[in-house]
């Protein structure tokens, strides 16, 4: 199994659904980095990330969603974490990001946070 | 290990798996294993250019579970950086220094030199008394 997978897939109204699995660290977080680029180079602003099988997340990985975030929100968008794991709900509450990401636990919610 | 961020994941674990075997409960050891974690991510992402090895020692004592990590990389600000309100930091889009933030706060003893023949850091966690 690779480190990080990626899955992409457009909705309706202009949203970017993405599903992580796996371990987004120093060492897979340019994936992730280079996926949300070519999103925002498609002009979509609007992200769904899926984290419920994603297992673990160190400060290079949360770093892609704190860097993205802002140009969303300045382009109309928002960036929506789905089904996080405990794990990962643990370290964003750890570090205090819980207070500027919203949270869903169903893809009807999450597209609803737009 | 060898400086480079595939071995990552295999570290982290192996001193996650071994905090846990000595009794910290499992917030604690998942803020060991993000602190060593975030150490070892620096050291390969600024520690150098080209092959080279990271040093990761574990002891464990009765008073703490201490990890030292060495390194032939350049000299940083340990000191000078990391030490932010995260409230106010995520209002930012720059996101330098949050490596260094979680390994200050979330273990209880860090100390960092460098010498001529590298980088050390040293970090632990103290045990509870019985452990």
């Amino acid at each position: 199994m690779p480190d990080l997978k990626l899955h992409q897939e457009m909705l309706p109204a202009g949203i970017c659904y993405i599903e992580a699995e796996g371990f987004l660290d120093a060492h897979t977080f340019e994936e992730m980095e280079n996926l949300i680029s070519s999103v925002f180079r498609q002009n979509c602003f609007k992200i769904i990330v899926k984290l419920e099988k994603l297992d673990y997340i160190s400060s290079a990985g949360a770093g892609v969603f704190v860097g993205a975030i802002g140009r969303a929100k300045d382009n109309g968008g928002d960036i929506v974490f789905l089904k996080p794991s405990a794990n990962v709900k643990e370290v964003f509450d750890l570090l205090g990001l819980s207070a500027i990401f919203q949270f869903a636990e169903s893809r009807e919610q999450a597209e609803s946070c737009f | 290990m060898p400086r480079a961020s595939q071995y990552l994941g295999m570290v982290r674990r192996v001193v996650a798996m071994a905090a846990e075997r000595v009794g910290f409960d499992p917030e604690d050891v998942d803020k060991i294993e993000l602190a060593i974690d975030e150490a070892c991510s620096n050291a390969v992402l600024y520690g150098g250019d080209g092959p080279g090895l990271l040093d990761v020692e574990v002891v464990v004592t009765p008073q703490r579970f201490a990890v030292t990590l060495r390194d032939d990389g350049e000299a940083f600000d340990f000191e000078g950086r990391g030490n932010f309100d995260l409230s106010e930091r995520n209002r930012s889009v720059e996101y330098g220094g949050l490596g260094i933030y979680i390994i200050k706060n979330f273990m209880d003893e860090v100390s960092y030199r460098h010498d001529e023949r590298g980088n050390t850091l040293r970090m632990a966690k103290l045990r509870s008394v019985g452990v």
